[in-house]
This record gives structure tokens, sequence and C-alpha cells, in this order.
């Protein structure tokens, strides 16, 4: 262009060829002056129908972009604008739109679900770029119901193939923070409700951290989780005021929602954390509760490697794995609990295995009787057959006779014969058998194992020892708890009874092609007399 | 404990779906008036029919086409489908039994970890998805098997696909991948 000459007033050589509308015209982009216009119509006898000019090219809009792809572009634009989202972003995700309206999967779909398009792009362009932006946001902004966003959110995945990496927790806990109003003082908010920023966020972060290693995140919407973690370093940051306020109100205090599942993510944090306080030798003279233990949030999270490993077995995935692999339902962890017993019985340097043990047994009382829990038959105490091992149980006979009322009882090992997984928890645990109430220790012991181990299946047969293991089930808890292995909840409290290991197979399993009798088959249909009934009882209705 | 070595998973099949035609039309009035056990769904145009042996619950559409769920294994669910067809004969229809197949079936398997998703769906892309905001597990799609897998945290896998046999290499098939990813 710039070749084609020079402006006669200013001498500049850069000419530039504008479309003024329709109208071309030569223009100097220094001085603005116009060399040239082209004619602006051509004749009237060129122009059949005066339609030379498309009626979009004189209006300078793109009229070939549907209107619905307009739309759902500034719908883009305006939602990057209220997330304040870099500019890279706006243009990542019109263009991802632009490529799912050409899909065929995007044509014939209803003006909502091409509303709830656009929320998807802006939301797979922040996950893309590791933005923490959640789908709870998203919808709340396009007024759209989650599940119709999560169905559009798929399918676009599906469509365009795109790869969406996954929500980075820790970006989350700093946005979720960023917009609690606790930080400022404001009019509502009392003043030893105030916090700081930074420490309250690393806190927190220590607090989600913890529960991510805990299989209290994985499956979980986020959003609770972070809630909660935030709730309790709040807490914790200053207990003293702050104890006495529950999670609703500091959701309200803080100006954010609260997400309903927040309340159990709080009741289990709280178990981890109580889990860990146990094995803190400071507080171990405390009884601490879940009210108490927060404050002490701060020393857990800071020892939270060593706690960790020290309150919760481990290894007994590895091992349960191993021993369970024949097993249909490993759910129950037949044999983490095992291991669990053998590590505290360890402790206490019980071998209950060792025979040469006797002098020990005083102790050993426990194993006994819980063994009776477990297997769950004998509801009554002094009766009971307690099954272990053998060897064993003879011998504890002997040296029990003088401290527990046991003595009778014949110990047999529940882990060999007892097909129920859980009861093999109460193993460890002494408190539940109804003799062993002379001995304290052991019934603290047992709470422990009562509440997490197999809350449905021990108890119903043994209410005389549930009875008492209960109410010293708190303080037991921290003094010496069994270990409990480090799962997932819904595996420690299973809501839903587990699926038998297979139904036993019939008898004959059927060929699909046994020969049917008649006989059966009237048991299907109504007989005439029937008939007429129900055409009678139909009349009436 | 490795990958390889040989474990055995208790597949446990909770449905199968399977449909057949019986090729002629069917009366759902009728059936509805003198068949026991059914529910007639005057709105939608069909009629459901439950058998007690084996325990399946048939959808019966008047074009002739019959759906039968709740079965728990192939060879059950065509057993399920015959005395289906058999009773439905009884009624006074001329139906042939014909174009039976199983076209969807559901089984759950435990595996003896827990399962690290975001570790797994990572390791596993783009065949795998993880939106804990949507749903606790991991929806795995074998593209081959036509088969999806939800896998969840605790070592419960939900698989479903076309067959048995579909449904249990899906399942052999993820066993080494999940196991990567164990706790």
């Amino acid at each position: 262009m710039a070749a084609r000459g020079r402006c006669p007033e200013c001498g500049s050589g850069s000419l530039v060829e504008d479309a003024h509308y329709a109208q071309q015209q030569l223009v100097c982009a220094a001085c603005g002056c116009v060399l040239s216009e082209g004619l602006l119509t051509t004749t009237y006898t060129d122009e059949e129908h005066l339609r030379e000019v498309a009626y979009s090219q004189s209006t300078g809009q793109k009229e070939q972009l549907s209107r619905c792809l307009q739309r759902g572009i500034r719908r883009v634009q305006d939602l990057c604008k209220v997330l304040q989202l870099p500019a890279v972003f706006e243009e990542t995700a019109v263009s991802y739109f632009q490529r799912a309206l050409q899909l065929p999967a995007f044509r014939l779909v209803s003006l909502e679900k091409k509303e709830l398009l656009g929320g998807c792009c802006v939301f797979v362009t922040c996950r893309q770029h590791n933005w923490p932006l959640t789908m709870g946001t998203v919808c709340s902004l396009l007024y759209a119901k989650q599940d119709l966003f999560a169905s559009v959110y798929l399918s676009l995945q599906k469509e365009l193939g795109l790869s969406v990496p996954a929500l980075s927790l820790a970006d989350l806990v700093t946005t979720h923070l960023n917009s609690f109003r606790l930080f400022q003082p404001t009019a509502n908010v009392p003043a030893p409700f105030l916090e700081d920023r930074e420490k309250l966020l690393a806190r927190t972060m220590g607090l989600v951290e913890l529960a991510s290693e805990t299989w209290l995140v994985t499956g979980r919407h986020p959003v609770p989780v972070v809630t909660a973690a935030a709730f309790l370093a709040w807490q914790s940051l200053q207990p003293g005021p702050r104890l006495s306020c529950p999670l609703a109100r500091f959701c309200r205090l803080a100006g954010v929602d609260l997400p309903p599942p927040a309340h159990l993510r709080l009741k289990e944090l709280l178990e981890i954390l109580l889990g860990m306080a146990s094995q803190l030798s400071w507080l171990r003279a405390f009884n601490l509760d879940k009210k108490t233990v927060v404050k002490h949030v701060g020393d857990l999270l800071q020892h939270r490697v060593f706690l960790l490993r020290n309150a919760f077995s481990q290894q007994d995935g590895e091992e349960q794995q191993d021993m369970a692999l024949g097993q249909p339902s490993p759910g129950q962890h037949p044999v983490g609990p095992d291991s669990l017993d053998q590590n505290s019985l360890n402790k206490n340097s019980l071998d209950k295995d060792s025979p040469s043990q006797d002098s020990l047994n005083k102790d050993s009382p426990n194993k006994d009787s819980l063994d009776k829990d477990s297997s769950g038959q004998d509801p009554v105490g002094p009766g009971s057959l307690d099954k272990d091992s053998p060897g064993q149980g003879s011998l504890n006979k002997d040296s029990l006779n003088k401290d527990s009322p046991n003595k009778d009882s014949l110990d047999k090992d529940s882990s060999g014969q007892d097909p129920v997984g859980p009861g093999s928890l109460d193993k460890d645990s002494p408190g539940q058998g109804s003799l062993d109430k002379d001995s304290p220790n052991m019934d603290s012991l047992d709470k422990d194992s009562s509440g997490q181990g197999s809350p449905g299946q021990g108890s119903p047969s043994s209410p005389v020892a549930q009875g008492q293991g209960c109410p010293s089930a708190g303080k037991g808890k921290q003094q010496r708890g069994a270990l409990r292995p480090l799962l997932p909840p819904c595996l420690l409290h299973p809501r839903k009874r587990l699926r038998a290991a297979a139904p036993s197979a019939p008898a004959a399993a059927p060929t699909g092609d046994e020969p049917i009798s008649d006989s059966e088959i009237e048991q299907y249909l109504r007989g005439p007399e029937e008939i007429q009934a129900f055409r009678k009882a139909k009349g009436w209705l | 404990m490795d990958a390889d070595s040989d474990v055995a998973l208790d597949i446990l099949i909770t449905n199968v779906v399977c449909v057949f035609r019986t090729r002629c039309h069917l009366n759902l009035r009728k059936i509805a008036l003198e068949g026991a056990n059914v529910i007639y769904k005057r709105d939608v145009g069909k009629v459901l029919m439950k058998l007690r042996k084996p325990r399946i619950t048939a959808t019966i559409w008047s074009s002739g086409k019959v759906i039968c769920t709740g079965a728990t294994s192939e060879e059950e669910a065509k057993f399920g489908a015959r005395r289906l067809a058999r009773s439905l004969q009884k009624l006074g229809f001329q139906v042939i039994f014909t174009d039976f197949k199983v076209v969807n079936v559901l089984a759950v398997c435990n595996m003896p970890f827990e399962i690290r998703l975001p570790e797994f769906t990572k390791n596993n892309r783009p065949h795998a998805s993880y939106e804990p905001e949507l749903h606790p597990a991991v929806c795995y799609r074998i593209k081959s098997l036509r088969a999806t897998l939800q896998i969840f945290s605790t070592g419960s896998i939900t698989v479903t696909g076309p067959n048995v046999k579909a449904v249990a290499s899906a399942v052999e098939q993820i066993y080494p991948f999940v196991f990567e990813s164990r706790k």
C-alpha cells in the first residue's frame, strides 16, 4: 500500500486502504487525509434490486455469525469479565465456544444448554490454566442447575476431546478463603472473630492437606472440605472466644454459603484429630474431646506425619491386601483389625500368641471377653464361650482365674473361625464383655473398637456388652486406642450392609434352555373367576 | 505382591438386561386383565410384569418387543425371557420367541485395596474422568469393549458392559491400572 504513493498533504508514505462501511477509501495514516474514495454505489442500472452492497457489509456487522453464536460469545466474554479472568482465558474460551457450536452434538439442543455451553467453555479454560473455579460458582452465575451443567460439561469434554486437569485443592483453598469476610473489621463481625488472612490460610491449608492424606477428600465435593477446614483453623487460632461459635454462624459471619456436607466433613476431621491427639505425649494426660482438641490443632499439624503414622496403621492396607485377595468382600477388612491387634498388644507387651507370657495374662482376659462379642453368639457373659487359639485359651483360663470372673470361658480365637470380619476388631479391645466390669482399662479400650469397628454387627447380639462399652468409650479412645486403619470413612462406617460374598450358587445353574412346564406358567396368569372378580372390582372403582 | 500375580477377583453380576421380540402385536389391555403381577402404564403404553422365578421384571410393549431386567446371569435372563414368552403365549398371542439378546450387564467388583483417584485419573487420561464435584467415582471408559467402569476410592468398581464377557475382561484390563494407584 505504501508503495502506491505519498500523501500530497504531509508527504508521508503510509497510505492505507480503508473500508468505510461499503466505501473503499485511500487514507493517509499519518494525517488522516482522504486521498480517494471509491463510489458508494455503482450506477443504478448495475445495481439490481439495490442489493449491490449486502446489508451486512454496509453496517460493518458480521452477520454471518449466527445470532446464537454472537449471543454466546458475548455471554462468554461477560462471564470472563465478571470472573476477572485474564484476556488469554477469554480468547481461549471464545474459541472453544465457536468450535463447540459447529459440532453436530450441539446443533439441535435447547437454548438453555447452549447458554450453559458458554459457561462450560469458561470453566474448562479455567481448569486448564489451573485457575480455581468451581462448577458451583459457574452454575450460580448462570442460574443453572448443576446436573444440566454437568451433562453439558461432560459432553463438551468428550466432543472437543479436551483434557481437563484436576482442580487444584490448594488454589481452591486460597480463593475460597479470600471470599470470607473475616479479615477486615466490619459491622457484623465481632472483634475476637477477626483473623489474619495469612495465618488462617496457612492453617487451613495444613488441615486440608491432612484431610487429603486421611481419605477425607477423595471422591468428595471439595468446597465443604475446605469450609470445614477453614472453620477448624479459625477456631484453633483463637479458641477462647470462638469455640462456642457453631459452623453455621461462622459461615454466616464470613458471608459464605454453608454446604450441607460440611458438618460431616467437620466431624470426620475432628475424629482424625482426636486420633492424632491420642499419640501426642503431652496431651495424653488430658481427656480430649471434640471441643478441646481444637486448641491443639497447631501442635497436631506440626507433627502431622509422625502422629499419623502412629495413630493409624498405615500398612494395614497392604496386609489386608495380601490376606484378603481371595476374599470376596474386602470392604470389611477382615484382616486389618488383626494386624492392629498385634500392634497394640505388643505395645502392652502382651504377647497373645506366646504361651510363655502367662504371667501377663492379667490383661489378656480382655481379649477373651471381646471375642465373645465379636462372635456375637453369646449374649450372656459368664457362660460364654470365648474362642481364642486353642493353646492360648487354656492358658488364659488358668492365669486369668484369679482376677477375672472369666474363668469359665473357653477362648477360641475368633479370627480363625469367625466369619464376621469386623468382629475381629473387637478382639483387642477388651471392654465389651460383660465380664470385664472389674477391669477398667479394658473398658476403655473397648470403646475404640466398638465405635469404629463394625457398628452394626457386634452390637445386636450382645446388648449387655454394648451398654457397658459405650459409656467408657470416650475416654478409652485417647488412652491407648487400638490403632484403627486409615481408610475412607465409608469403609469404617458402612452405611449399608456389604454384599454377601456371592449368593451361593443355586443347586442347578440355569442354562437358559430348560423346558418350561405349563403349571409354572399358570401362577402368572389369572384364572377365569379371578378375571371376572377383577372386572367387577374395576367397575366399582 | 505384584499386579501379575494370579488374583481371584469376584465379579458379582447384579443385573442383566435383555430384549426379545414376539413377532406379534400384543394387546396390553388383555395382558393387564388376565396376567398376574402386572402393572399397566397406560400413559406410556407399556405393561410391567414380574416373574418370581427367575426374579425378573419385564416391560412389554404393544409392538411385541419385551425388555427383561433383573436377572443375575445371561442364562437366567434367557430362561426368564422364555418363561415370559410362554406366559404371553398362554394368554392367546401368537408368540414366537425371536431376536433374543443381552443388551446390558451391570456388575460390581471389590478390589482388596483402596485407590488413589486423583493419581489414577492423572495416569489414565483421557479414558478416565474424575469430577469430585459431580460424582465420587472415576468414570473410565473402555471403547473397545464398550464398557464403562465407575471406580471408587474404596476399591469398589461398578462395571457396565454389553455382555458378561466384556464386563469380565474390562475388570481384567483395569486391574493393573488401579493396582498402580492403590493406597
